[in-house]
């Protein structure tokens, strides 16, 4: 410690605003030098005549207490008003939050308003989602899925959540029990993309589950088994020729009020294009080359509980999957029937299942985005979304328990303009 | 002012309040009235008026007390109101010009000799000259810094500037005053 030293921090020591250590310093340095004394001293009496100068010690005031009780509200905290307070501060929490989602999903979705005012919502998702139960081949071609479905008066298995209510506070809650009472009695109402997938299969093979299990999906995502409702209008032959095992009795529909995959938001895809759903990709499973394992040594994308891993190689369409654990390893082969499914996006959905989105495109046309989920033990599918719209793309996936929420930009006015609408899609097993 | 730090004394007193328990607020009043009296007193040094702006500022803090946000500390949301009080004030009567520190204070008597009493005085002299002269962030950094002993923290809190605009402000005040100190005691009078 110098002098200089001991000079810069000296006001620093006074507001006691230095370290410890520094402190110590200093004040060894006091000992030893005069002038630093000194000049401590002469602050010393800077910061005493500060605080004498500034001292209102020696005032006396009058006490205002009791002026103040007597001019307080003494009952403006009581319980019955601040139950008061409490019920209209939740109110407003509660219901300005709900009104502005309503004005936002009126206004945000053009065609709601349209379509309000030819009908209500729920009479129009009616008309515009007659799918076909039947079993469509893969190379149909979408136009004519088109017209099979414009034919057709069935009710679809997915439930607009957002509607407009009246009693806005139970919006949610009611929209959630619906939900679940519908799941609970159609469980197996899934799509399937793969089903259960033979290894040597030349041409798609979907199988229904044999078992009767309810908690197997079933494939296109329709409730096949429910023989008590006749069908209304079903005429496609066409479309099952191809089947080997047709799933689906063509003179069997769906209750219009047991869904199987309920999604939520301001227009779900399904619901406003009314296409059928196909079975677009599979996955089969093939044992996988040594010397490809070699290759693809510093490549694979890890499961969160790292127990698999995979790796995509894209231009061979090859998912090479891993069993960290049993050191095993093998690919899914994707065999993509129709136009050109090319995957977009692949992620874990959790430690043996991945999401995949895939785009749908025929040369340079764009015909929209498909998310399946995939078990890498099996190569079972399952399609959860198809945005049936080549403007819609799934830009962000979550899933939250047994529900999976997506994010779906939507792009207008030729690239100008993007939206963004959150999905929910209900009850997606992670066992497929 | 280590007394005002007790945050979490503070805090159940407000939230008794809050439950209609008057006697919590006046537990509040007993701990702060004469401290909110002292820091007013010393900012418009007028002590009547120190005392009906010291009545306004419980009863705001009584009918804001809903919105006190419990993570900050409740002896700094109510030096905020009280120095709020004071710009108010000050702005309303349009005496801030007026106020003088000297006319307000009276130094405390202390055993020294008559030389150092001298000198002593003229310091003080000098120091209320030039708080006078501050403006009005520095004077209420001072006022609170030894009026009310309050931390570098605590100022910046009360007064809504950062710690370190504060610690800089101060030490720059202090500079100032133990240049010109020198100068005078040198003889000079006047600052070059």
């Amino acid at each position: 410690m110098n002098c200089n030293v001991f000079t810069k921090n000296l006001d620093k020591f006074i507001a006691d605003d230095i370290p410890e250590y520094l402190k110590l310093d200093m004040k060894k340095h006091m000992m030893a030098c005069q002038n630093c004394r000194m000049l401590y001293e002469e602050e010393l009496l800077l910061e005493r005549a500060l605080y004498d100068t500034l001292s209102v010690d020696d005032i006396i005031f009058e006490s205002q207490k009791q002026n103040i009780m007597n001019k307080i509200d003494v009952n403006k905290y009581r319980k019955n008003n601040t139950i008061n307070f409490k019920m209209y501060k939740n109110l407003l929490k509660i219901g300005v939050p709900i009104a502005a989602a309503i004005t936002i999903a009126f206004f945000m979705n053009p065609l709601s308003s349209f379509q309000n005012g030819n009908g209500t919502i729920q009479q129009i998702a009616k008309d515009n989602t007659k799918i076909h139960q039947n079993q469509i081949d893969n190379n149909v071609p979408r136009d004519q899925s088109k017209l099979e479905i414009q034919q057709k008066d069935e009710t679809k298995t997915i439930e607009k959540i957002a509607k407009v209510s009246n009693n806005n506070d139970k919006i949610e809650s009611n929209s959630n029990e619906k939900i679940f009472d519908k799941h609970d009695a159609n469980k197996d109402s899934y799509i399937n993309a793969g089903g259960h997938i033979g290894n040597n299969s030349d041409k798609t093979s979907v199988t229904k589950p044999d078992d009767g299990n309810s908690h197997n999906p079933v494939n296109n995502g329709e409730a096949i088994n429910d023989n008590e409702k006749p069908n209304e209008d079903v005429d496609d032959k066409n479309t099952s020729d191809n089947i080997e095992e047709p799933i689906v009795d063509d003179d069997k529909e769906l209750p219009e009020e047991t869904p199987s995959l309920a999604v939520s938001g301001v227009q779900p895809a399904f619901v406003a294009e009314g296409l059928s759903l196909r079975v677009p990709v599979s996955f089969t499973k093939k044992p996988l080359d040594l010397s490809v394992q070699y290759k693809l040594l510093d490549y694979w994308n890890e499961s969160p509980d790292k127990s698999f891993a995979y790796y995509l190689l894209r231009n061979e369409d090859m998912l090479y999957v891993r069993d960290v654990l049993n050191k095993e390893n093998w690919c899914l082969e994707l065999k993509i029937d129709h136009r050109e499914s090319t995957p977009k996006y692949i992620g874990w959905d959790d430690n043996d299942t991945l999401f995949i989105v895939f785009q749908e495109s025929e040369g340079e046309i764009n015909f929209g985005e498909e998310l399946y989920t995939v078990d890498v033990k099996t190569g079972n599918a399952l399609m959860i979304y198809r945005t049936f719209d080549s403007k819609r793309s799934i830009v962000d996936i979550k899933r939250e328990g047994e529900n999976i929420k997506l994010k779906i930009n939507t792009n207008k006015y030729n690239n100008y303009s993007n939206s963004y609408d959150e999905y929910t899609v209900y009850n997606v097993p992670t066992d497929i | 002012m280590d007394h005002l730090f007790d945050k979490e004394e503070d805090l159940i007193l407000v939230q008794e309040t809050l439950k209609g328990n008057v006697q919590s607020f006046e537990a509040l009043l007993d701990k702060y009235e004469l401290i909110i009296l002292k820091f007013i007193y010393s900012m418009i040094r007028d002590k009547e008026t120190a005392e009906d702006i010291t009545q306004d500022v419980f009863i705001t803090v009584y009918n804001k007390l809903d919105t006190f946000d419990s993570r900050y500390k409740f002896s700094n949301w109510i030096m905020r109101i009280a120095r709020n009080k004071c710009i108010d004030y000050i702005r309303k009567i349009k005496k801030s010009k007026e106020l003088n520190i000297e006319d307000c204070i009276s130094i405390k008597s202390r055993e020294t000799s008559p030389e150092e009493r001298l000198e002593y005085k003229e310091i003080r002299d000098f120091i209320v000259n030039k708080i006078n002269s501050l403006d009005n962030v520095d004077k209420q950094i001072i006022l609170l810094r030894y009026s009310q002993k309050a931390t570098f923290n605590d100022i910046s809190k009360i007064l809504d500037i950062s710690e370190s605009s504060v610690k800089r402000r101060y030490y720059k005040i202090r500079e100032q005053f133990r240049r010109q100190i020198d100068l005078y005691k040198e003889g000079c009078g006047y600052e070059l």
